[in-house]
């Protein structure tokens, strides 16, 4: 009897726990394994802080004050310099200020719509909070014309709702509106962020001579990273770390402090976008290769022992001879067409063996399309090392792109690390070495730790 | 063994034509094509310095050449080139910009000057069928047809060709009307140019034959493959000599860095891997394991510097700022001159090495562990082996085989991180020139390194390969 029992209580024990792991998903178990690993998590804090000032680099760091009270009233000079090409020269800032405007909105709609509506009226309600937040930003960013208002509405209306929608993801939403939203919101921020800076931007800041008194609220860091509008910068060049500036000034008398900031947008964009492209092409190479296997996997396969062959500096080098070119864009891609070998041989790897696997041929009994096999059923089962290989692959971006910057070959205009290394060292200042050295260690070690993080989180072994 | 490193060898020959077909690509993808006119290739550089253009022009020129990228991509058919086409451009290009739009005329000039040599027949028949300020223009791009740029270089063979064509040049003038000319001028002129062109025949007259081979040569992709298998990298203008003679002479100072490297990283690495693997878990592993992850996050270019600026200058000044060797060296003795190169590549060999260093011993490591757990390690021990022999002789002897693959992995990158060493510490290996040749636009040089360091990298692989082989006798390649 009671042996009956215990079998009887061992098979309601199991199914309970085939239950509840068929609750919890294969990334909900990764995750769970990393939040139990400390170094781990802390390096995952300091990437959403690297992410946070990457984004908010102009409030933190900028000569453009945030509030100016005056006669004429509360104004915002630096959100309406956002768009100002003679502030900020890249695209790379220009996209990360966009970021600034879009981000908080979108975390306010995260908040609000979180746990989805709670009938029409309630939700409206919400979108309309969210569309009035949005355009007050926007109002402020482009400088609080009337003329821009209808401008403003239509690009806030769309947004909110884009937001709204995004923010509740995972529920259905009808695919057209969202699309429509999108384009809308597309069309529209970028009529204004084209708009002739001139005509529409009569608050450009021009420095505080231009101001007509009254109190002003700077940034914490209150200088420009190339020192734009600041007729001081000559005289305290190459001066060492003081109370004005914290990290001393470099040889053309430019604040260190913004310029790490703001080198950490480059930074942050090579990672991202170079490693982007890179896992892209990689995932689609090697999971046709793994998949489809016999001519195709040889043809890819060698393609990729090429690949590999190639010395990635001289590549890199090459690419930006022959393309005349130092933009940072063509960095980007330069990187993502050299990175690719290694996650094709990961993803072929894992398809070669997932591809046999029962589900793969229930699916494909089921009489799904290859494509919707490939990408959706077995893909799905592969990104584990990709995510791995990709954490690593930001680090090793970074560090790229700093190296070319370092031997005076990358985007003059753009504010790299790497570049204020190089002219740190022919300055043989100090603190103009180790401050742009150590802010590239330091992302390099987090992206790095995370990584290492991430490939024991995924290591059956190494469960806790 | 012999087998395998003869199929090794011959596996090479489509890799490296992989290797070349890439770049090439790489080549013609690229827009900011160098044409005559300077158009899109990076104006902006040196407004207003003539002599800063004329080497702007010449490094295009070399380059241009070199990779015949002023001929159509796979099919040269200018052999037959009809007069009609001529004309047709000659107008386009000397048509008001109103008319045909700059982008047509910027075209038309840069067909007739691509065409060059080709077009001097129906040139020629052209200069004496038109008149006036038409026929002045018809002679312009005649002279700049017939017009031969040479050389600059020291190789012999290359010399010739360019006194041949300094007389040609000289004889073009010398055939050409004066600016302001009259009828009379025109007309002895015409009667000039078709004598010359008689005279020269030989050069225009195509048989079927010559139109099939030149179609197919003078092309991009013929160039192209014609001077990788004659082994011509082209000129370089900055040094007025061949790149291949170039590369042979930085090509020692880059091999003597990254292998003295590799044996710098292997003899460290895998004692220190073997000696973390047996504390495995203890503090002085993970005290290592810390720094050396840190050394492996660590850029090396910031390395560099660090040295370089603490130990070349004030206080801590023991080594040399830069260079291979003491400018005096010449007249020391062997050993005085070994002790002096080593002085000087202290500093950028430990740049060089920490950071394979790094990886490179945490692979020894786990490959060491992985041996530990093995059934014949515990059997040594039990058969009453010391622990000396145990790691030694069985553990380390297996546990070091994945180090020996990782070989072809790490070359790469090696010869890679070569380029930011010589930078830093001013060694003239071919990093340094790559750097130099990309500031100074002198692009054969900087595509000829990528091909040769490719090809070394290949024989690193399959030196590392063989060595795999004849390490572990399990592997049997037949």
């Amino acid at each position: 009897m009671s042996a009956d029992r215990t079998i009887a209580n061992t098979a309601a024990n199991i199914a309970a726990t085939a239950a509840s792991a068929a609750r919890v998903s294969y990334w909900q178990v990764v995750l769970g394994q990393l939040r139990k690993n400390h170094v781990a998590m802390f390096a995952w804090r300091l990437v959403q802080g690297l992410l946070l000032v990457a984004v908010a680099a102009p409030v933190l760091a900028f000569n453009v004050p945030l509030l100016h009270a005056s006669d004429v009233g509360l104004r915002t000079p630096l959100l309406s310099s956002l768009f100002d090409r003679t502030l900020f020269e890249g695209g790379v800032d220009v996209f990360f200020n966009l970021m600034l405007l879009v981000a908080p909105a979108w975390l306010l709609a995260r908040r609000l719509f979180r746990r989805g509506p709670d009938g029409p009226v309630l939700s409206v309600v919400r979108a309309v909070l969210l569309a009035v937040v949005l355009a007050i930003e926007l109002f402020a960013a482009t400088g609080g014309r009337a003329a821009m208002w209808i401008a403003v509405a239509g690009v806030a209306v769309p947004g909110a709702a884009l937001l709204a929608f995004a923010a509740r993801a995972g529920r259905p939403t009808p695919k057209a509106v969202r699309l429509l939203c999108l384009f809308v919101f597309v069309v529209g921020l970028g009529a204004i962020v084209s708009r002739d800076q001139e005509t529409t931007l009569p608050q450009v800041w021009r420095g505080p001579s231009a101001a007509v008194g009254g109190a002003m609220w700077f940034p914490p860091v209150p200088y420009h990273p190339n020192a734009v509008g600041e007729p001081e910068a000559r005289a305290r060049a190459r001066s060492r770390p003081d109370r004005h500036n914290w990290l001393g000034c470099d040889v053309n008398g430019r604040d260190v402090v913004t310029r790490i900031v703001f080198g950490s947008r480059i930074s942050v964009t090579i990672g991202l976008v170079g490693v982007s492209i890179y896992i892209l092409i990689g995932v689609l190479l090697g999971s046709l290769a793994g998949y489809y296997g016999g001519e195709v996997d040889l043809a890819i396969m060698r393609l990729v022992e090429i690949m590999i062959c190639f010395p990635t500096m001289f590549l890199l080098l090459t690419i930006i001879a022959v393309f005349e070119s130092r933009s940072i864009f063509l960095i980007m891609a330069a990187i993502g067409f050299v990175g690719w070998p290694g996650v094709t041989r990961l993803v072929r790897g894992e398809f070669l063996r997932q591809r046999n696997l029962d589900y793969v041929t229930a699916a494909r009994a089921l009489g799904l399309k290859e494509r919707r096999v490939i990408f959706r059923h077995v893909l799905p089962n592969c990104l584990g090392p990709v995510l791995v290989s990709a954490t690593f692959g930001i680090a090793g971006a970074i560090l790229t792109e700093s190296g070319i910057a370092f031997l005076g070959l990358g985007d003059q205009t753009a504010v790299s690390w790497g570049q204020m290394l190089t002219t740190g060292r022919s300055s043989q200042e100090w603190h103009l070495i180790l401050v742009p050295g150590f802010a590239i260690f330091f992302v390099v070690t987090v992206f790095n730790l995370l990584g290492e993080g991430l490939r024991d989180a995924l290591d059956p072994k190494l469960r806790r | 063994m012999f087998t395998y490193v003869v199929k090794r060898v011959l596996l090479m020959v489509p890799t490296l034509f992989g290797i070349s077909l890439i770049l090439w690509l790489i080549m013609v993808a690229a827009p900011g094509r160098p044409s005559g006119t300077g158009a899109g290739f990076g104006e902006t550089e040196s407004k207003g310095d003539p002599t800063k253009d004329i080497a702007k022009g010449e490094a295009e020129f070399l380059f241009r050449r070199q990779f015949a990228l002023d001929r159509p991509v796979f099919w040269n058919g200018w052999t037959s080139l009809a007069k009609d086409d001529v004309v047709r451009a000659l107008k386009t290009a000397a048509a008001p910009i109103q008319q045909v739009g700059a982008k047509a005329k910027r075209v038309a000039t840069e067909e007739l000057e691509n065409w060059g040599t080709y077009a001097v027949p129906a040139l020629v028949e052209l200069v004496g069928e038109t008149s006036g300020a038409e026929q002045d223009s018809v002679q312009y791009w005649l002279r700049r047809s017939g017009y031969e740029r040479t050389i600059p270089t020291r190789d012999p063979d290359v010399m010739a060709a360019n006194r041949r064509a300094a007389a040609n040049n000289a004889e073009i003038a010398r055939v050409a009307w004066p600016d302001a000319a009259t009828p009379d001028d025109r007309a002895a002129g015409v009667a000039r140019w078709r004598a010359w062109f008689e005279a020269n025949r030989a050069s225009w007259s195509w048989s079927a034959w010559d139109r099939f081979v030149t179609g197919l040569t003078d092309t991009q992709f013929g160039t192209y493959w014609g001077n990788l298998l004659r082994f011509d990298l082209g000129t370089s203008h900055q040094y007025k000599q061949p790149v291949v003679d170039l590369i042979a002479e930085r090509l020692p100072v880059t091999l003597l860095l990254s292998i003295l490297s590799i044996v710098i990283v292997y003899l460290l690495a895998v004692p220190l891997g073997i000696a973390s693997a047996v504390r495995a878990g203890g503090l002085a592993d993970r005290g290592t394991s810390l720094v050396l992850f840190l050394l492996y996050s660590l850029p090396s270019f910031f390395v560099g510097t660090v040295l370089l600026a603490a130990f070349t200058s004030g206080p801590g000044a023991l080594f040399p700022t830069s260079g291979f060797a003491d400018p005096g060296a010449g007249q020391w003795n062997t050993w005085a001159r070994v002790k002096d190169t080593l002085w000087h590549i202290t500093l950028p060999l430990v740049t060089m090495t920490y950071g394979g260093l790094a990886g490179l011993s945490r692979y020894a490591r786990s490959g060491m562990l992985d041996v530990l757990r093995a059934d014949y390690v515990r059997t040594a021990r039990a058969k009453g082996l010391g622990e000396g022999p145990v790691i030694l002789r069985h553990a380390a002897r297996n546990g070091m085989m994945p180090i020996v693959t990782l070989l072809a992995g790490f070359l790469p990158s090696l010869v890679g991180g070569s380029v930011v060493v010589e930078y830093i510490f001013n060694l003239k290996g071919m990093g340094l020139l790559t750097i130099e040749a990309i500031n100074n636009r002198d692009y054969n040089i900087v595509v000829g390194e990528t091909l040769i360091v490719a090809l070394l990298t290949q024989v690193g692989i399959l030196l590392s390969d063989v060595l795999y082989a004849v390490m572990d006798p399990r592997i049997s390649y037949k």
